[in-house]
Parts: structure tokens; sequence; C-alpha cells
């Protein structure tokens, strides 16, 4: 059993930030989740997934996370709870429809749950999805722990049925990837039915009147706000020194002032509703307030949104010095720690603190140097390898220099070594296939490379069909690779529609892309990347041919055929391997770099590791000398 | 007299000038050089500084001198056309190759006699499917009736001696143009020691296959092309009904540009050169340039696979003649191209340069 469905109210679990948001839901007795994999929100749907069918609730994967917020859009018109949960960039994906459903009256709970990235750990930039709030006028909540991430949760569905209007919650990775005890509460077991009202519309018209509304639910949401136990106040109650934050920043700058020391002289105000501010709790403590530092991840938000209050209210809190991203105190990009936090508070103070000791850095040389240097790379048996290396092959051999865009996955490494620097473009999903149609439109302008898009599986049936209908349409000189690997592999092996099974673990139609594409119009042909020489000449056939096409690379993903049972034997025969010299000068283990191969440095052979080796034999057809061997076992 | 250059080279010299015959030499010895529409294509630079594919092409450095003294034992008796023992002209006495060959047959019934006889356990030919030419190893005489008939695209026969060499052929001969000749003899000098036999061909020029063989077909309005045959700066079709004729500046499109630069006309590294030039129809010209070809038209002759007689004084010179001027343009169109690693050494050039 899972530690979210324990069912004893007031025990202390260990949970993960997204777990615990699952059993918020979970408790908050949520009717219809639904979700699109991203780092660093997967695993909200990856826990509610598998116990939608025990507590009787709706999950699904949906295809993006336009539709994801549309469907649980229809659940809370409704009158059920419902959750929709994705990463950062998702938002910029709904954000079309977000921007007219917070002008609808909803019924149901109606909670939207985003997880930022800042830093850009696993995401190609990273927003601050906060503005969304503030853009679209609708509540925003912010948990600083593990425990808040779950009861906030919980509470965004009651507020968002108070006010009528979808709630937000902003997560980042260091709530959502951490974990901690947290004290469990009653799980809501009423099961809701759908019900619609008599006349049952749900439209954002009259536009002007309904705006009007919501702001008017703001005010309702700051006066409600106003008495949040997710807002609190600690330190002296006339400190000169006061400390604004929210999220991460309430754990970091609490153990900076321990650090420092400095406990008993600097009040912290920590805000958990960032969103509208709730504008008296915090002008009570600008009033006592001489200094005021804001500590928050990524954008100034609740810095400018603080400033703007201390500006309305300045004759009655005087003068303040602010320090925060603005004054450069904390970092306005990447991830914020407890390490800077210390750094700008000892400078702000005047006071000596060094965070690491002066021999920290060739310790850590030290210690760290025995370890090997990795790149960045595909993984063991990953069919992403030979499929770049065909491209890379066929675009030699047509030798017009053709251009690669990429797109959102892990074979957006392709951009480096591993695979072959072939990517050129890299930005939002599907966005490959669609700056492909225009570069493959530039031949009136004399731009005469051939064009090749890549994108993976579950990117396709995410955003990459409009711009695919685009291409076939107004006639892009386009060769569309997809790289399907059967999996949603960078976010953890979530299901998608080509895998067969749902959000539950159920069986669910199967969607081929191969039939997308050639409903489309598109000369569309399927072929296994692992058979790198007819790969290679597949692609080399369709860039001469020139026009708009397709290529489906099929080949589940190493990782998965890894865990099966049986792998075949891979070995080097180390006689027959020229090592160094001219005729291959270590392809298998220095070019083609697949982590299996490594170097014997005894035998100055290549060889193979067999923890690591996944048995799926490319390097074997790919070997001059057929030095590698490949043996089935049963 | 192995170069320390390597593939890095063989890219800026070779392959980015146009030069490579696409003989095969240094493709299949490594992951990183393929061979597309009859040109190598580098996918990836190895790396290494002294590398077997720049030291076997034909398009790189090659010092007359020691190539002659690592083949013959001795420099060459005439700049024109290389080392030679004695000039004859002969054609196939053989019944079943008579029909299929191109002219006299020569070629055919010594590779047929050297495999009958044991001498070579596979022959490296090259066979046309559907004009385009692919390289294959011959072990009979059907084999070798079957790849019978000039080319005049090139096919990578060097792929086909490392697939024999890889397939553990001991005595391997080799029917090659003079490019794929010195290929061969670079290959050799770096220890492939199964290549025993060298078969040149004698050769002006050679074209690309891609869209020469559709404007053939387009010329002679038939998809059965029988035979192509370039004599007296006219190329003549032989369909199921009839020749024709087609000027050879119609064709020159499809010329590969690597020929202008090429001297070597009578394959002058070879054992024994075979070609028409200078014999009368249905006849070949054979230049025996060692002993070991000298021993082997004498037995064919015994063993009445072939007819030679030798080749009259004013043929031989009007072979000479033809040779000189194309060496002659080559030299220049090497100089007027800056290909300075192409150029001969001063003396060889000199040689030629004063022969009238």
């Amino acid at each position: 059993m899972l530690n979210v469905e324990i069912d004893e109210p007031g025990k202390d679990v260990l949970l993960m930030g997204n777990e615990a948001i699952a059993r918020g839901a979970i408790e908050a007795g949520v009717n219809f989740c639904t979700a699109y994999p991203g780092t660093p929100s997967s695993e909200i749907m990856g826990t509610l997934g598998k116990v939608a069918n025990k507590f009787g609730f709706y999950a699904e994967w949906s295809t993006n996370e336009k539709v994801a917020l549309e469907a649980a859009g229809a659940a809370a018109f409704a009158g059920l709870r419902s959750l929709c949960a994705m990463k950062h960039q998702g938002v910029n994906v709904c954000a079309d429809f977000l921007t007219t459903v917070n002008l609808a009256e909803t019924r149901g709970g109606y909670v939207l749950v985003v997880c930022d990235d800042p830093f850009a750990h696993s995401s190609t930039q990273e927003e601050d999805s906060r503005n969304f709030a503030r853009f679209v006028d609708i509540p925003l909540l912010e948990p600083s722990s593990i425990q808040e991430a779950k009861d906030m949760t919980k509470w965004a569905f009651e507020l968002s049925e108070t006010l009528k209007v979808i709630c937000m919650m902003r997560s980042v990775t260091r709530v959502s990837h951490a974990r901690g005890n947290v004290k469990l509460g009653e799980i809501q077991k009423e099961r809701r039915k759908a019900s619609l009202p008599a006349m049952g519309v749900f439209i954002s018209a009259p536009p002007t009147p309904r705006h009007s509304t919501l702001h008017r639910k703001l005010d309702k949401a700051r006066k409600i706000f106003e008495k949040s136990e997710f807002n609190q106040y600690v330190g002296p109650e006339d400190a000169e020194f006061v400390i604004i934050t929210s999220g991460t920043g309430w754990a970091y700058s609490q153990e900076a002032l321990t650090l420092l020391g400095i406990r008993d002289k600097v009040g912290t105000l920590k805000i958990g509703t960032t969103w509208p501010l709730p504008e008296n709790l915090i002008t009570t403590h600008l009033k006592h307030a001489k200094d005021v530092m804001i500590i928050e991840e990524t954008d100034p938000f609740l810095e400018q949104n603080v400033k703007i209050l201390t500006a309305e209210n300045a004759s009655e809190v005087g003068v303040i010095n602010f320090y925060g991203k603005r004054s450069k105190h904390i970092k306005d990009t990447g991830e914020i720690d407890v390490d800077s936090i210390v750094k700008a508070l000892a400078k702000i103070r005047g006071l000596e603190y060094s965070t690491r000791d002066k021999e920290y850095t060739s310790k850590a040389k030290k210690m760290t140097g025995s370890a090997p240097f990795r790149m960045l790379g595909f993984c063991a048996g990953c069919p992403h390898r030979p499929s770049f290396w065909s491209i890379k092959t066929a675009i030699k051999w047509d030798g017009r220099d053709t251009y690669v865009c990429g797109d959102i996955g892990c074979y957006a490494l392709g951009v480096g070594p591993a695979g072959f620097m072939q990517l050129k473009t890299l930005h939002c999903m599907g966005s490959g296939i669609g700056v492909a149609t225009g570069f493959g439109n530039l031949g009136m302008f004399g731009f005469d490379r051939p064009v090749i898009a890549v994108a993976g599986d579950s990117t396709f049936y995410h955003a990459c069909i409009p711009a695919l209908i685009n291409a076939q349409y107004n006639g892009a000189n386009v060769l569309f690779i997809i790289l399907d690997n059967s999996a949603t592999a960078m976010t953890g092996f979530q299901p998608h529609p080509g895998t067969g099974v749902d959000a539950r673990g159920e069986p669910a139609p199967v969607v081929l892309p191969e039939k997308i594409c050639e409903g489309i119009g598109i000369d569309t042909e399927v072929f296994d990347p692992f058979d790198v020489r007819g790969t290679t000449e597949l692609i080399f056939e369709k860039l001469q041919k020139g026009g708009t096409s397709a290529i489906v690379l099929r080949r589940t993903c190493g990782l998965i055929e890894a865990r099966k049972k049986g792998k075949p034997k891979v070995s080097v025969d180390q006689s027959l391997c020229i090592g160094d010299d001219c005729g291959c000068a270590r392809f298998c283990s220095r070019v083609f770099n697949c982590p299996g191969m490594i170097w014997d440095f005894e035998a100055n052979k290549a060889k193979i590791d067999e923890t690591i080796c996944t048995g799926c034999g490319v390097c074997a057809e790919l070997c001059p000398q057929n030095a590698i061997i490949v043996e089935e076992v049963r | 007299m192995t170069v320390k250059k390597g593939a890095k080279e063989l890219e800026r010299e070779v392959v980015k000038q146009g030069l490579c015959t696409g003989c095969g030499a240094c493709i299949d010895i490594c992951p990183y050089i393929n061979l597309v529409k009859e040109r190598a294509v580098i996918i990836e630079q190895c790396g290494i500084d002294e590398g077997r594919c720049y030291n076997f092409c034909p398009r790189t450095n090659v010092d007359v001198s020691e190539l002659d003294q690592q083949v013959f034992g001795t420099l060459r008796k005439d700049a024109v056309i290389g080392s030679y023992i004695s000039i004859l002209t002969g054609r196939t006495k053989d019944g079943g190759l008579k029909n299929t060959a191109q002219d006299g047959g020569i070629v055919s019934a010594l590779c047929t006699y050297v495999l009958d006889s044991k001498k070579i356990d596979g022959a490296v030919l090259a066979k046309s499917s559907d004009f385009i030419p692919t390289p294959i190893i011959a072990k009979t005489k059907k084999d070798v009736i079957e790849s019978a008939g000039t080319k005049y695209t090139v096919s990578p026969t060097l792929i086909g001696v490392k697939d024999a060499i890889k397939e553990g052929i001991e005595k391997i001969g080799v029917v090659a143009t003079p490019c794929q000749v010195t290929a061969a003899r670079k290959m050799q000098n770096l220890g492939e020691e199964k290549i025993k036999l060298i078969i040149g061909l004698f050769c002006i020029e050679s074209f690309f296959s891609e869209n020469f063989y559709d404007f053939l077909k387009e010329k002679s309005a038939s998809s059965s092309i029988k035979k192509v045959n370039i004599t007296g700066g006219k190329l003549f079709l032989q369909t199921d009904n009839s020749t024709v004729e087609v000027n050879l500046s119609d064709v020159k499109q499809f010329a590969r540009p690597t020929c202008e630069v090429c001297p070597d006309v009578t394959s002058e590294f070879a054992d024994i050169s075979v070609g028409s030039i200078g014999s009368e129809e249905g006849w070949n010209t054979i230049i025996i340039r060692n002993k070991t070809a000298e021993d082997l038209i004498k037995e064919a002759e015994n063993a009445e696979m072939i007819e030679t007689k030798p080749l009259a004084n004013e043929k031989i010179e009007s072979l000479k003649k033809i040779v000189l001027k194309k060496k002659k343009s080559s030299i220049e169109n090497i100089e007027d191209k800056k290909l300075s690693y192409l150029k001969l050494g001063e003396d060889d050039r000199s040689k030629i340069m004063e022969v009238q």
C-alpha cells in the first residue's frame, strides 16, 4: 500500500512533495484528475493514477496541458472537484483556455497545480508561472513545505468552490521532489454526482462584466487570505529588519538566520497566498520595518507586488529600504539556496560569514578526482543513438547540409555530442516541426538546404499534428522523423496514446502516429532504427526525393527493454578489435559512445560493460572489424 | 612510402576538390567513409593523423619512380607508357568468350585462364547491373562471361578486393582501371600481399552513372543498350537493332572531373595492360610489363586460349601519341588547379614534357 492511501488521520508518513499534492487531492475527495507529464510535476498523476480506482475518481494522462485543463474544466462545470497538474511550460500551452475559463462561473473545486523548474534542471527555460495567476486574475497559493503542499491542495478545492473560480498552486522542484513527514488528514469519502444547472451555460461572455466580477472575486480572496494560516509572521514583533518570503525561501531564510545567529533581530513574514496579497497583514509588518528583504524563487513577483503596496501605503509605512532581486542581493535567475541567502544577509547586515571553509574547493576536487567524467548522453541500448547516427550519415551522403530542427524529449540531447550535434533548434513541445515548416518554405529566398524535424512519440501527440498539417497543406519541404521509443521516457515512462494503457493501468486503444501522418496525406514509412544501414538509406532516399514526408523510427526505449529478462550477451573478440588504430579509432566507445562500450586500458581494446549493456547489439552491426559478438540467451 | 596524412587531408585534397575516382580503396576500412553516388563521403573525422584512407588513395601523391621501383624493381624506360617488356596485339580463341567481349576478349580469356589453372583463386571484376557497375569476385568462367564488356562508369573495384581478402581468398587477381591499379599497388605496398595479379585497362576518361545512362537511353530511344563503345571521338550505342552515334561533347557533362588530372592512360603500374587503342577491330593491344605477365601470355597461348602477334611499330607510336597528349594535358591541369600535392617530381615531369 502506498503511503498516500493510508486512512489514518493524524498519522505522520513520509511523502514526496508531489505525493503530498496527490494526497491533498485525495483528502479533498477529488473526482476528476488530468495531467500531462513534465518534470518536476509528473509524480502527481503518477501517484493519482495508481490509486484512482481504489478511491473511485477519474484519472487521465491527457494528450497535452490544454486538453487536460479543458477536460478538468468540464468536471468543475458539472460540480465535481477536479485537479489538473503540469510543469510550468504547460501553462503556456493551456494559457488560451485559462484566459477564458477564469471568466466562467465554475462550480466544483477546480485546481491547477503547476510545478516550476527554477534553474531549468529538466526544462528548456525557467519561467515563473506565478505571473499567470496575476495575469488572469486568479488566486495563487505557494507551499513552503511538503506538509503545506498537501494542506494547500486540499484547501484550494474549498477556496475554488467559495470563489467559483479556478485556483492555482505553484510548486517548485525543491518542494515537488523533496520528501518530508506529512501529518495525514481525513479523506473525504462522499462521492459527488455530475450535474449541471438548468441552463448549464459556461462562457466568458459578456467579457467586461465578467472581468469585473472576477476582480470582485479577487477582493473576496484577499479577505480570506488575510486570515489564512498559510501566512505567518515569526520573530520580534517590532523588528526593523523584516524578510518577506514565499515557497522555498521560507525554509532557506530561517536556516540562514540561524547560521548567522540573528533570529532574534529579524522578523520573517511568510506568505503562502501569493496572489492576491493579504494587504493588511503585510502592511502591518511594513509599518515596523525599515529594511525589507524579499526572498523568492525566480521572478521578483512578491517583491514587485509588495513594493506597489508600499507605495500605495507610503504615508503609513514610511521609507523602507528594499533588498531582493531588483537590488541584486538575491539572484534573479536560477535557483535560490541557503548559501546565497546567507551571503546576501551577511552583506546587508555587515556580518562576517563564510558559507564554505577555505579549502572546500581543493578538498572537493581531491575527493571527486577519481570519479569518471561523463558527458550528458543517451542510455545504453537507446534507439536515439543509432537514429541520430543514421540522420548524420544520411545528411553527409546527401551533401547539402540538411538543417535539423529538434523537439522536447530525451532526444533533445541531440544538440550535443550524444546526438552528434545534429539538432539546431530546440524550443517547446512541437516547435521542431513547426519551425521546420518555415525553413521548408524558404526556398524562394534561396535557402536550398533540405530540412528535417524530429519529435518523440509523446511530443507528436502533444503538439506536432497541427504543424504537420501545416507542412503538408503549405507544401513545406520537410522530412519529419518520429523517434518513437513507445514511451514518455524523459519524464519517467508515463503512458501515452501510443502505449495501449491509460493512467490507471487499464488497457486503452493504441493511436498510431503513422496512421495520423497517412491520414494527413503524408508519405510515411515505419522503420527500425537498429537497422542502421537501412535507416540511413531510407532517410537519404527521402532527402533526395524532397517534399513533405515522414518516417516513424520505432524501437522501444532501452530502459524498458533492459528490464526484461534474458537480454542477449554482448562481448568483444579482442583479437579482432583494432582499438585506437586506423580502421576505426575506437568508434564504439569514442564516437558512437554507448555507455555499455568501455575501454580496456590493459589490453588497449574495446570491452563491454555487462552491467550497463542492454544487449541491443547495434554496436555489432557498426563495428568495422566484426569484433563484437552477440549471443542470444534464452 | 606512407605519408603522414589522414582523413582530414583526404577530405581537403581529394573529396572537396572533386577528385575522388570512386575506386573504393578508402571504403569499408572504417565506419567514417562511405561510398555514395560513386564518390567517397566522409561522415566524421576519425582524428588519426596517418590513415590508410589517404595512403591507399590514387589521387594522393604518387611518386612514379618509387612505385616503379616497388612494382618493377627498376625505373621506367618509357616516360609515356611506363615499364614494359613487349607490346602485342591479340584476341581470344575461345568461342564462348568471343561473343561477349568488347574487343579481342583478352581480359576475359586471361581471367578464365588464371582461374582455370588455379594461378589465382578469385578475380575481382566489374559487373554491370542496369549499367551501374559493381565489383564481383569471379571464380569461374561463367562469372567472367557475365561481367565481360567495357564499362564507362567506374566500379568501386577495390571494395571487391577487400571483400575477397575478408573472404579469405589467398591469391587474388584484379581487373582495374589505371586509378584502381595505382590504389591496388598502394594497398600492396602497405601489406596487402594477397593481390597476386593486376590486369590494367586502358582508360582515357570515365563518367558518373547518375543521369549518364538515362541520357544514353534517351539518345538510343531504347532501354536495352547492349554495348557502349567510345572510339575516334564518338560514342556508339549498340541496341538490339541499331547503332546510335553520340558526340563525345554531349556526354562531357557526365565526365568525372578527376579524370582531367589523371596522367595514366595505360595502367602503368599493372602487370599487364589491355586496351583497344592501336589494334584493329576485334583485337586488343597488350602491354606486357613484367616477367609474370610474359609467362602468363605464353601459357595462355599454349593453352589455345589466346593468339597474339607483335603490334606494329607505327601502331605503337600512334598509341604513344594519344597517351602523351592526355598526359601533358593532365599535368597542365594539375598545375592550373594548383594541386601541388599531385605534382610529379621535376625529373618525371620534364621527361614527359620533353617528349615530342
